[in-house]
């Protein structure tokens, strides 16, 4: 659970959507996720509905392939 | 929470072995009882039952209770590190979230003496490391409770995945609690699963001579009769994993910033260098940080310097990490800084509602190491991605971060679709 994927892939899955909303959009993601959630908990799902909600942008694909996928994703590209 | 290069070696082929007594993918949270109306009676009669012995997390079915919500846990320990002694009293103030006949905490080891339920003796039997608690009258859903345990003992650790011992553990001078996913069962009952989220007071009693650090803001100390009293204050939710105590001799440096206290701890082990050095930035580190991700979200800073062997990893407790000297060995060393930082935004203040998604964690923390890597003046976060992309092992892509340690759970996406 603790393993290689999580913090290198994860952080790859980050910056896979960093590419694919541009950096306006994934600065926002960034800063209103903490604040929509502070001291509380969170899911995945729920991080997923708001990188969608503040880009505008179908994201399921893109976190399908990062977060469910069990083999490399293609590059990201801009949505 | 980062592991040393060391700590690496120990997990590889340990990559997959999360799912510890996994018993399906969609286990709901215990329901709550019913109340059944009785027939010939003029009010329904409440059904009080025994809560839930975990929370509900697929990955960690004992992890946590059911049946009620912890608001504060008050703390009052004494260890006396010459006789790996601690003896402590807990106070938990809950809300009953079902009609309970009895409740669980976790507790691990330990020997419980009494324990109270809103002042009254309660019952209470020891299952592995489950504390069941039976109060002399049912708790009434939706109303508050407060429980007090007694208990006294020598610590023990606990086995934990990857990071080998986690919890209490006796040092050459003192103690360390400390570890992910479990750790503070080992030093005092409490629902331990990051779902329940609570405000912590710690008051840690130790010989004169010795730190005891915790998290928060420091609260002073009192000394009487050869024993120092720390007191510390988390005032904003804390996970259970991310409270911690660390007993022995270290250097300190108080200071404040942005009118919030800064409290660090080197180990006296070390001699004052990169260590040092590095937990000093940790404010400048946090500014940077708060800069990306928005306001600070706690009362205190700081960081401790551990050098025991067992320890090896860093980990995010909460306003105040733990790292390993190991980090520091090469000189100076703010990535790691930057990483367990970052978690006070993304694990603390957002925690987990479920193991599962230890990747929201992870996954921000290290983009937190790569943006401060390119800030100042290193690799920049799209160099990072390239590296990970192009150099990752085979089993990184077979490993979902999503759902890390329990392939037959990746593939039942639960998000909704919206867009």
């Amino acid at each position: 659970m603790f393993g290689e994927s999580v913090y290198q892939r994860g952080g790859m899955t980050v910056h896979a959507l960093r590419v694919a909303v541009g950096d306006q959009a994934f600065f926002e993601i960034l800063k209103t996720w903490p604040a929509e959630k502070r001291d509380a908990n969170a899911t995945t799902a729920e991080f997923v509905d708001l990188a969608e909600r503040i880009s505008g942008k179908q994201l399921d694909r893109l976190f399908d392939a990062w977060l469910y996928g069990t083999e490399r994703p293609g590059q990201p590209r801009p949505l | 929470m980062t592991l040393t290069r060391r700590g690496l070696r120990l997990c590889a082929g340990l990559l997959v072995t999360g799912a510890i007594g996994l018993t399906g993918c969609g286990a709901d949270p215990a329901k709550r009882a019913a109340v059944a109306p009785a027939s010939g009676s003029p009010t329904p009669a409440r059904v009080f039952k025994p809560g839930a012995a975990g929370i509900g997390d697929p990955y960690f079915p004992t992890y946590g209770n059911g049946g009620y919500d912890v608001g504060r846990y008050a703390l009052k320990v004494r260890y006396d590190p010459a006789k790996d002694r601690l003896t402590g009293t807990t106070t938990v103030q809950a809300t009953a979230t079902m009609d309970l006949s009895s409740f669980n905490l976790d507790l691990a080891g330990l020997t419980v003496r009494s324990v109270t339920v809103d002042g009254a003796p309660a019952g209470h039997a020891r299952k592995g490391d489950e504390l069941v608690i039976t109060p002399a009258t049912g708790l009434t859903s939706g109303n508050g409770f407060i429980a007090e345990i007694s208990y006294d003992g020598e610590p023990r650790a606990l086995k934990n995945e990857v990071l080998g011992e986690g919890g209490f553990l006796h040092t050459d001078d003192g103690a360390i609690a400390l570890g992910q996913p479990e750790s503070a069962s080992t030093w005092f009952p409490v629902n331990d699963h990051p779902s329940d989220k609570a405000t912590y007071d710690v008051e840690i009693t130790v010989p004169d001579g010795l730190t005891a650090v915790s998290n928060g803001v420091p609260r002073g100390k009192t000394s009487t009769g050869g024993w120092t009293t720390w007191k510390w204050a988390e005032g904003a939710p804390m996970a259970s994993y991310l409270s911690t105590v660390v007993i022995g001799k270290f250097r300190l440096k108080t200071a404040d910033h942005h009118g919030r206290p800064v409290f660090s701890a080197v180990t006296t082990d070390l001699p004052e260098g990169a260590a040092d050095r590095s937990i000093a930035r940790t404010v400048e580190v946090a500014d940077y940080l708060e800069s990306v991700f928005g306001p600070y979200p706690f009362d205190a800073y700081g960081g401790v310097v551990v050098s025991d062997t067992r320890i090896r990893y860093a980990l995010e407790t909460q306003s105040r990490p733990v790292y390993s000297a190991g980090f520091f060995r090469r000189g100076e060393n703010t990535q790691v800084v930057a990483h367990e930082l970052a978690h006070q935004w993304f694990g603390n203040s957002v925690a987990l509602e479920r193991w599962q998604d230890i990747w929201l964690n992870e996954g921000l923390a290290t983009y937190a190491e790569w943006l401060w890597a390119e800030h100042t003046g290193g690799s920049t976060a799209q160099r990072a991605f390239d590296l990970g992309y192009a150099r990752s092992s085979g089993q990184v892509w077979r490993t979902p971060p999503a759902g890390p340690g329990s392939p037959t759970c990746s593939a039942s996406r639960s998000t909704s679709a919206a867009g």
